[in-house]
């Protein structure tokens, strides 16, 4: 194997470490708000740090490849991205964290539109994280795609909800979770594809973009 | 720095059309086209033999010395053709001049070095000699280090001073274009870095075009990448696309290093 | 590690033995010969024209020697320079070029009388120019040529490529790179041919014994159409023809003989190293 490869392997496999976690802490925070148990919920505050010591392993692990490996095109465009979807992944983790303090605050029922929220977010990091691994531009764009509904749903949550915070809250929190996919996504597609669609205007235009 | 993604092909110095090289029966360079832009730095790269020493030695006609050579297609700088018959050799690698791999100065004194393209092209004027190589040397940053020496043999320079030498040699007779194959690549990391700001400041008044098998060197001072694959080029695009996001699978390939 | 020491030991022992043994014979000769001799050198033995050949001055032979050397350099240089420059910058490597190759390795194997028989028949007989230092000069001249066409292409072809292309890339044409950078490059080896050629014109004797060498004459030579005494040829005559010349005196004159070659040598080097050093080469 070539020592590029030998080292985007390396940094790809910290990379797992992370998205095991995020996935993990995403998860549970779906299932409490399902089951409206909130039992579980302290493991999301001990994966922090945690998520903390993987965010700057995999910003060392970056620096040091960029440093001495030269990456180039494809390798450059990964390791690249990696460091920027590296600050998503830390801030899911973090908005978790909100989520779950908003949480504690709530009696049961959880509305139900809070539950398809934290599904379909839940939903979307895992495709997300399934896209970065796999590079898997289309899935990325996808993703894209999703983030409208998502962002509608937690409109109506807010209108509907606006009484009480705490559900407020934790529906703001979930939607920056679907926005950060959203990060991860494009950088999936610039790794991929080597195309910058942020800032498009429209959807149609970021993947009338990557067409080609 | 600035972030290029399309070739600016306002003023084209040097056009490749349909180039066709064989050695005997080795067809080194297959239809070739390529136009080189003028006050830019061209690289070449590619793997070992894929041509790229031939197609610059075609750019001022230095394969004229190899025999069994069959060249077709055209060459036009400046618009003129450079295989017509009319044109004088000589005349040409004034204008399109070079410097190579290794560094190859004359056995003789420093000031004859940088002094012989000017006096064989007839420059007499002991004034104006004098001041070409004093400004040949300066340009390249070698006048401080000789200036006391320069009756001294070249051959007493070290490699890097002595390829600085080669190039304030190139840069007296004032060519246009200054070709150049490998020039670092039997130097040491300083003396590198130091011709590589100097290729960067030639660029304002020459057009370069230079062969390099260091994918950082081509990366870090030219503007236009092409690359080359058994005696095809594969591509041509701004440095920053070639190294980023390379259109075409086998320069993807090459660049990121999964070669073969 | 001890091993090696007593290999390298081993070794060194036998390259210094050998050394000493191709030496020793040299400087054994030069040093019988300059104790034989040296008693008879002074003054009058060098810059007196005698007037008898058993004892009296030499200076008529060498400065026969000198004259002759001196001719035959300016015939045979300028011709074998420019035939090397020749056959190494502008023939292509055909077989018209490895017959001319041949040739000159096989002239160079020729008995050196061949020679002197050969400046008899054409120099002297055929173009009439008699016995004399002019037809002696182009008689050595043929013979050393093969040596300096041999030496002065080895070092045109040691002139490295990359010397060549930078000539012509800054705008030369072939002639002002040949003129201007090839054979300057070439000097000191092309020098060295001639130290070698210089060494056995001054040495020779068969090639100028029809050609130029007079036994006896009680005047120096006053142009090349003359007839000259030489110092090889006196040698040889006091050597073998006259009766009555003392030890002595053939022991003085071999001395200048070795002495006269070895300082034209030395000349020829210094003036090689001078202009090796001006090149920056080191030869
Ligand atoms: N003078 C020559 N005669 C015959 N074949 C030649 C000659 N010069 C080059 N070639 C052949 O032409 C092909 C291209 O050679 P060229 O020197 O242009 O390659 P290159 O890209 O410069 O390689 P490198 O990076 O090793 O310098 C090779 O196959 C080589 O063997
Ligand atoms: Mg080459």
């Amino acid at each position: 194997m070539l020592k590029v490869e030998k080292s985007v392997l390396e940094l790809r496999k910290t990379l797992e470490e992370m998205t095991d976690i995020v996935i993990s802490i995403v998860d549970t925070i779906r299932t409490c708000i399902k089951k409206e148990n909130f039992e579980t919920l302290e493991f999301v505050f001990q994966q922090d740090r945690h998520i903390d010591d993987l965010e700057k392993k995999i910003d060392q692990q970056a620096v040091a490849l960029l440093a001495l490996i030269n990456p180039m095109a494809s390798d450059l465009r990964f390791v690249f991205s990696v460091v920027k979807l590296n600050s998503d992944l830390e801030r899911i983790g973090d908005e978790c964290k909100n989520v779950a303090k908003e949480l504690k605050t709530l009696e049961p029922p959880i509305p139900e539109d809070l539950k398809i929220l934290a599904d379909k977010v839940y939903e979307m990091v895992k495709d997300a994280v399934n896209a970065l691994l796999n590079q898997n531009s289309a899935l990325a764009q996808e993703i894209i795609l999703k983030d409208d509904e998502v962002d509608k749903l937690e409109y109506s949550i807010q209108k509907k909800y606006s009484n009480s915070i705490g559900i407020a809250f934790a529906a703001k929190a979930l939607e920056r979770i679907a926005d950060h996919t959203t990060n991860i996504s494009e950088n999936v597609v610039f790794a991929t594809e080597g195309i910058d669609i942020r800032h498009e205007n429209s959807i149609m235009n970021r993947l009338g973009k990557s067409d080609k | 720095m600035s972030i290029n993604n399309k070739i600016n092909v306002e003023q084209i110095k040097l056009s490749v059309e349909n180039l066709d090289l064989f050695y005997g029966n080795n067809h080194a360079l297959k239809k070739i086209n390529i136009q080189i832009p003028a006050n830019q730095i061209t690289a070449f790269i590619g793997p070992s033999g894929c041509g790229k020493s031939s197609l610059l030695k075609c750019l001022n006609r230095m394969n004229d010395l190899i025999s069994n050579i069959k060249i077709t297609g055209q060459i036009t700088v400046d618009n003129e053709n450079i295989y017509d018959r009319k044109q004088d050799v000589t005349q040409l690698r004034r204008k399109v001049g070079m410097v190579f791999q290794k560094p190859n100065p004359f056995p003789k004194s420093i000031f004859d070095n940088v002094a012989y393209g000017i006096r064989i092209a007839g420059i007499k004027d002991k004034e104006k000699i004098n001041n070409i190589v004093e400004n040949s040397l300066k340009r390249v940053g070698l006048w401080k280090e000789v200036e006391n020496r320069l009756q001294d043999s070249a051959m007493s320079l070290s490699g890097g001073q002595a390829q600085r030498l080669c190039i304030a040699r190139t840069i007296a007779t004032h060519p246009d274009v200054i070709l150049m194959d490998e020039p670092t690549s039997a130097l040491d990391p300083i003396s590198t870095q130091v011709i590589e700001e100097l290729i960067l400041e030639l660029k304002e008044s020459y057009t370069v075009v230079i062969v390099t098998h260091n994918m950082q060197q081509a990366a870090r001072i030219s503007d236009i990448t092409s690359f080359f694959y058994l005696g095809e080029l594969v591509e041509v695009n701004p440095t920053n696309k070639i190294f980023t996001t390379p259109e075409n699978k086998l320069t993807e390939k090459y660049i990121t290093g999964r070669f073969g | 590690m001890v091993k090696t020491k007593i290999y390298n030991l081993i070794g060194y022992t036998i390259i210094g033995f050998l050394c000493v043994s191709t030496i020793l014979p040299i400087i054994a000769m030069i040093l019988f010969i300059f104790s034989k001799g040296i008693s008879r050198i002074n003054y009058e033995f060098l810059f007196t024209v005698s007037s008898s050949m058993e004892t009296g001055g030499i200076f008529a032979p060498i400065y026969g020697t000198i004259f002759l050397t001196f001719i035959t350099m300016l015939i045979a240089v300028p011709i074998g320079v420019m035939s090397a420059t020749y056959m190494s910058e502008y023939t292509k490597k055909g077989k018209l070029f490895y017959l001319l190759e041949l040739t000159i390795v096989n002239l160079a194997g020729i008995p050196s009388v061949v020679y002197g028989l050969f400046g008899l028949g054409i120099f002297v007989l055929l173009l009439k120019i008699g016995i004399s230092i002019l037809a002696g000069a182009l008689t050595m001249g043929v013979l050393i040529l093969p040596l300096i066409i041999t030496v002065s292409y080895q070092s045109l072809q040691a002139v490295s490529e990359n010397i060549r292309e930078a000539s012509y890339a800054l705008g030369a044409s072939r002639l002002q790179t040949v003129v201007k950078v090839i054979l300057p490059t070439a000097t000191p080896g092309i020098l060295t041919g001639i130290i070698l050629a210089t060494a056995r014109v001054a040495g020779e004797t068969a090639p100028i014994l029809f050609t130029a060498a007079a036994y006896y004459l009680p005047s120096l030579p006053s142009s090349v159409f003359d007839k000259t005494m030489l110092l090889s040829y006196h040698l040889f005559a006091i050597s073998t023809q006259v009766v009555g010349v003392s030890d002595e005196q053939k022991y003085g004159v071999t001395f200048v003989l070795i002495s006269v070659v070895l300082i034209l040598n030395l000349l020829a080097i210094l003036i090689r190293d001078k202009i090796s050093k001006k090149l920056g080469v080191h030869k």
